[in-house]
């Protein structure tokens, strides 16, 4: 039985004068796989930022299982890749796993079957590996202290359509393993394929939540492309 | 404290490995090199000079790896998007605390081998004196201040440039300030008396800590001075850290 894992109420940010996000409400249910759909500059990462509490919102709230969200949460049972993310290039992936996950007492077979999971040679350099396997290494790094929620902007910006298909495949593995998945991403065929529910988000508004069959026959059209593109043209 | 030690030995180990530690190195090596010739110009003073240049050789490199390593460093953490990384696992103190303790430790392994090499230099010009590390402590010790700095500026501002400078700027004052002092006193200016005597107090005391006088002509300052002189940096120390601490929980990031 799945239960509201995170829920945003109302959520509000500014950035100066300039609304950002304007009252943002969405629930991620515990197991599923959540994906934010929304162009550019509509406000998804800022959204995430929120969620781990790298940025003040003015109003609202984040309640997890129930309860405000707090820093302790955040360290214990969230894992997070950001866009673009680039780890320390001068050491291995094996040595950047071993110091971050020493205060969690990983053990080193941990980290190889980590490594071994997301298909990632332990002895090269970061500075050697190519975007998709940084990308890997980025979602090993999310998963190192074994969180229930993984959150993740964009993981497959970038990437060829090899890399693009081993971190869905990667993350469907995850997702059966019980982990609870939020990800943004304006990649509208990622998102109908891997997705149980989906936000879309819109000049900082969330402009629908829920499955995407939903959405599609809200617009009457077959494909994820044509209804998102229905929507943001409605709201132009 | 394990979370500290974490964030400690990866801004360490990556600090090491970075070509900035290593053409700080270089840098060093080109500034011995000077040391010895200008020895070899100071008839008469060839030992006092020799100790004296390299170890001013020793602080400017290890100055210029503090604010170019350690600035960018931090900056570059911030772009690759890897500090959102760490505060997802970390709290900011430790985060911070972490940071600062691998900064201060790159720095002491930087002044260690730097102070070895400066030794055998002395040693195969007979200019050798085991009081000699005296002076590298001196430098560690006040370097170790101007981590703090660094990481306060770096929290700071919003470009490494301005962080760079205002950290240079900052070591400037500290070293020029006891004869800024100096001179005020004979002034009849009330509140330029009051105002160099607050700047005094609030910049570090590069006059208190330096000890390359006593490592120059081979003394050794008495225990409790040097007690104090370590007193005196941890708490200047803690009161960057407090201070960077406030800043970055006031930032977004």
């Amino acid at each position: 039985m799945s239960f509201t894992l995170l829920a945003v109420k109302d959520l509000s940010k500014s950035f100066g004068r300039f609304k950002v996000l304007k009252d943002i409400s969405l629930d991620i249910n515990q197991g599923e796989i959540f994906g934010l759909l929304g162009p550019n500059g509509a406000g998804k990462t800022t959204l995430i930022k929120c969620i781990l509490k790298f940025l003040k919102f003015h109003q609202g709230e984040i309640l997890y299982r129930t309860k405000p969200l707090t820093f302790q949460d955040i360290h214990n049972n969230f894992g997070y890749l950001p866009e673009n993310f680039l780890p320390p290039k001068e050491l291995t992936a094996k040595e950047f796993l071993k110091l971050l996950g020493l205060s969690l007492h990983v053990s080193v077979s941990d980290i190889n079957s980590l490594l071994k999971e997301v298909e990632l040679e332990s002895n090269k350099k970061i500075k050697t590996y190519s975007r998709g396997m940084i990308q890997r290494l980025g979602i090993a790094v999310a998963l190192l202290k074994n969180p229930e929620f993984i959150i993740l902007d964009e993981p497959t910006l970038g990437l060829d359509p090899v890399g693009q298909n081993k971190i869905l495949t990667l993350l469907r593995k995850l997702n059966r393993e019980g982990k609870t998945i939020f990800f943004s991403s304006h990649n509208l065929f990622q998102v109908q394929s891997i997705c149980t529910r989906v936000g879309i988000m819109h000049q900082g508004k969330i402009k629908f939540v829920g499955k995407t069959e939903d959405f599609l026959s809200r617009h009457k059209v077959d494909s994820l492309e044509q209804a998102f593109l229905k929507e943001v043209e409605s709201n132009e | 404290m394990s979370k500290i030690f974490s964030i400690t030995l990866l801004n360490f180990r990556q600090g090491i490995r970075e070509k900035t530690f290593w053409i700080a190195g270089l840098f060093f090596l080109f500034l011995l090199g000077f040391s010895v010739f200008l020895g070899e110009l100071s008839i008469g003073e060839k030992a006092v000079v020799l100790r004296n240049v390299s170890l001013s050789s020793i602080e400017i490199s290890c100055l210029l790896l503090i604010v170019f390593g350690l600035v960018l460093g931090f900056y570059r953490e911030k772009d690759t998007r890897l500090k959102e990384v760490y505060l997802s696992y970390y709290s900011y103190a430790n985060y911070l605390a972490g940071k600062l303790i691998g900064y201060i430790l790159l720095c002491l392994i930087y002044v260690f081998l730097t102070s070895l090499i400066t030794g055998l230099i002395l040693f195969l010009n007979n200019a050798f004196l085991w009081k000699f590390f005296i002076g590298s402590l001196g430098i560690f010790l006040k370097l170790s201040i101007f981590c703090s700095i660094c990481l306060l500026f770096s929290s700071l501002f919003d470009y490494p440039l301005l962080a760079s400078l205002t950290t240079i700027f900052v070591y400037v004052a500290s070293e020029l300030s006891y004869n800024a002092l100096r001179i005020v006193k004979i002034s009849k200016n009330d509140f330029a008396k009051v105002f160099i005597k607050f700047l005094y107090h609030l910049l570090p005391n590069a006059d208190k800590i330096d000890l390359k006088i006593n490592a120059i002509y081979g003394q050794i300052p008495q225990i409790w001075i040097l007690l104090g002189i370590v007193v005196y940096v941890l708490l200047y120390i803690l009161f960057s850290y407090f201070l960077t601490l406030f800043i970055f929980l006031r930032k977004e990031h």
